[in-house]
């Protein structure tokens, strides 16, 4: 049992194209992470906005973020299942 | 004619050497696995570039002293400084360091060679390093045939090194017994004519081998072996100092003007810390004598003493030129001057730049962002506008509307001018790097050739919604007029909001925010295309001028979108690693139409 769990360590550390993937999802993960702290944000200011042109323009931005957040996450769902 | 006949002469030479004495034919071998360890050292750490070194290299040449302690210590960790000044040459060919930097790296790398000398003189000399060369190698060549492109690193680094120790073995075994049969000592020539004689030998010898160290181990194995004078072996080193600004020259002859001036700044480095070494020779012995005393370096262990005298003189050198590396740079620019062609060239694309897959990457960023500095030039004028007035907080609309006519601006030859040349030279560089590129890398020249072809379009647009645009900004019709203005205005704040975004340090996230503008871009283009519907409709605009119109105003969208998507692929200055991600995110043209559609759906449930 040792030895089986010994040689897939060995060859998940030797398998080039599996590390690029691993390195491709977290890097999406950090993104999307990046992403939320965006929405959470630009959530309150839409909610501190008074001026009616500005929080338009804030609540595009807002759509805009919410669907490269789908966008992203559907990307590293298809990633995790590979 | 030289070329023809130096190479068989060479060859026919070393071949009598070998017949008439084994000895000559050791330490030549010596000298080939020396040579031969150093290119796979080489080899071994180009395998690091394209991520490690360069961030290294970006991080720690921001003054003259961290360039400087760059030098040493990478040529320390390297062993040859030929690596380090051809590896800096490249940066500054590729734009991502200054020439004082580069100087800097090149002046602690002469101090940094001179390590060389130490391990050598206190280290190889007394150990049977050949004994440790035979694990080096097979290890080494194990891992050489490994596929992770790390690992192949390390393995040819310890096959290098082994090469290197094998190399000094057989040199010293060579000299030993060339002891026995011929006294080399007994050429020694005597005061400054043996100077010069043995400087000029040692030059001749670091251009033939293009190696300060290999002439500088030579040196050493027989100064220890007893077969040079101690005076000759120190006019030995002086001589391979200014040698080895060969490879540097070598390097700079493909690289653009700013490589050719970093290969200059070495060679009077080299030449200046050569003749101070020369006029000052024997004050320098006397000093080196006086140092050895005092750290306890016996008074007949003249190999120690050279490696000390090699220092000395180097750390000579940087004292008298670093205060004068800003008039250097000056002197260096003028009479190096940078040519200005009729039609705009790349800069930073050169078989030097091309090397490195990170510095490959990086120049084509730099041309690239030339490309698009030209195309806003060209676009901001041939759209009739002022550069001050896209690029300041004034109402656009207003400033444009108070025009009367435009005035026509050639377009295609400025295109011809400022875009083409760069262009051409990036599609070609592009297609013909030949380095083994890792993936990501690749990518990152995939998404800057799209953004160039961007940029093309973008001016090829401009071009085609000229000709109507100056007919119908004198025409009679105030609703055309105004119409146009619309289209320019549309154009100009996206080229503000663009160019506000590249001054500031654009992150990833700053740069997916470009997004909000594209979504912009098609609100206003059905905003424009209702108006027209209505114009029409009033009939305040003919057929053919509504047809024009409904043509322009997808030009000018076009070009919005071009620049947008060209400015996503240059602008991110940090977090570069996140770009793949980023690109993952992106939204394209389906999904921003999805926003819209849910936006009006919204808008008319309100």
């Amino acid at each position: 049992m040792k030895r089986k769990k010994l040689l897939k360590t060995l060859s998940r550390l030797l398998d080039m194209k599996g590390h690029k993937q691993r390195e491709h999802r977290d890097e999406l993960k950090v993104l999307l992470r990046k992403l939320k702290k965006k929405k959470v944000e630009l959530e309150e200011r839409v909610r501190l906005e008074q001026d009616e042109r500005k929080r338009t323009r804030l609540d595009k931005e807002l759509e805009i973020i919410n669907a490269q957040r789908i966008k992203g996450l559907k990307t590293l769902e298809e990633l995790m299942q590979v | 004619m030289l070329k023809k006949i130096l190479l068989p002469t060479i060859l026919l030479l070393l071949a009598y050497g070998f017949w008439i004495s084994s000895d000559f034919k050791t330490i030549a071998a010596g000298i080939s696995l020396f040579l031969f360890g150093m290119l796979s050292l080489e080899e071994g750490f180009q395998a690091f570039t394209g991520g490690t070194l360069e961030r290294l290299l970006r991080r720690t040449t921001s003054s003259t002293g961290k360039s400087l302690l760059f030098g040493i210590c990478s040529t320390t960790l390297m062993q040859s400084s030929s690596l380090v000044s051809v590896i800096t040459i490249s940066f500054l060919s590729a734009g991502l360091i200054t020439l004082t930097a580069g100087i800097g790296i090149i002046f602690g790398a002469n101090l940094g060679t001179t390590t060389g000398a130490w391990l050598i003189a206190g280290f190889g000399l007394k150990v049977n390093i050949a004994a440790y060369a035979m694990p080096m190698l097979v290890f080494g060549v194990i891992l050489v045939f490994q596929s992770s492109r790390s690992l192949k690193g390390i393995g040819y680094i310890l096959a290098g090194l082994g090469f290197l120790f094998l190399g000094i073995h057989y040199m010293k075994e060579g000299f030993e017994s060339y002891k026995d049969t011929i006294n080399l000592a007994e050429y020694a020539v005597a005061g400054y004519p043996g100077v010069l004689l043995f400087t000029t030998l040692g030059i001749f010898a670091t251009v033939v081998m293009q190696s300060s160290h290999a002439t500088l181990v030579l040196t050493i194995t027989a100064l220890a072996a007893g077969q040079i004078t101690y005076e000759n072996a120190l006019a030995l080193a002086i001589g391979a100092n200014v040698g080895t600004t060969i490879t540097a020259i070598l390097g700079a002859m493909s690289a653009n003007e700013a490589g050719k001036r970093l290969a200059a700044a070495h060679l009077v480095f080299n030449l200046v810390t050569g003749a101070i070494a020369i006029i000052f020779i024997y004050q320098l012995v006397a000093l080196v004598n006086g140092m050895s005393a005092l750290v306890g370096i016996a008074d007949d262990d003249y190999t120690l003493k050279l490696a000390v005298f090699h220092s000395v003189f180097n750390v000579i050198g940087i004292v008298v030129m670093l205060p004068l590396i800003n008039q250097l740079v000056n002197a260096l620019e003028k009479y190096i001057p940078e040519k200005r062609p009729e039609v705009d060239q790349p800069k930073y694309l050169s078989d030097s730049s091309a090397a490195f897959p990170g510095t490959a990457v990086e120049a084509v960023r730099l041309e690239t962002l030339r490309v698009y500095e030209a195309a806003l030039r060209i676009i901001i004028d041939g759209l009739g506008m002022k550069a001050a007035d896209v690029l300041s907080s004034n109402n656009l609309e207003q400033v444009l509307g108070t025009q009367n006519r435009i005035h026509q601006f050639d377009i295609d030859a400025m295109y011809e001018r400022h875009i083409k040349g760069i262009y051409s030279a990036i599609v070609v560089f592009i297609s013909d790097t030949t380095f083994s590129r890792r993936e990501e890398q690749s990518a990152d020249l995939r998404w800057l050739r799209d953004a160039n072809i961007n940029l093309v379009e973008a001016v090829k647009d401009t071009a085609q919604l000229q000709e109507n645009l100056i007919f119908y900004t004198g025409s009679e019709n105030p609703e055309m007029r105004a119409a146009y203005n619309r289209l320019r205005t549309q154009v100009g704040l996206i080229i503000r909001d663009l160019e506000e975004m590249r001054a500031s340090t654009a992150g990833v996230i700053d740069v997916l925010s470009l997004d909000a503008l594209k979504l912009l871009v098609e609100e206003d283009q059905s905003r424009i295309n209702q108006t027209l519907t209505e114009l029409i409709g009033k009939r305040a605009i003919s057929p053919s001028m509504g047809s024009s119109l409904i043509n322009d105003s997808v030009f000018a969208h076009d070009i919005c979108m071009s620049l947008i998507s060209a400015a996503q692929n240059l602008f991110v200055t940090g977090e570069q690693h996140l770009t793949q991600a980023a690109h993952d995110v992106t939204l394209d043209k389906s999904d921003l139409s999805k926003i819209g559609t849910q936006a009006s759906a919204e808008s008319l449930n309100r």
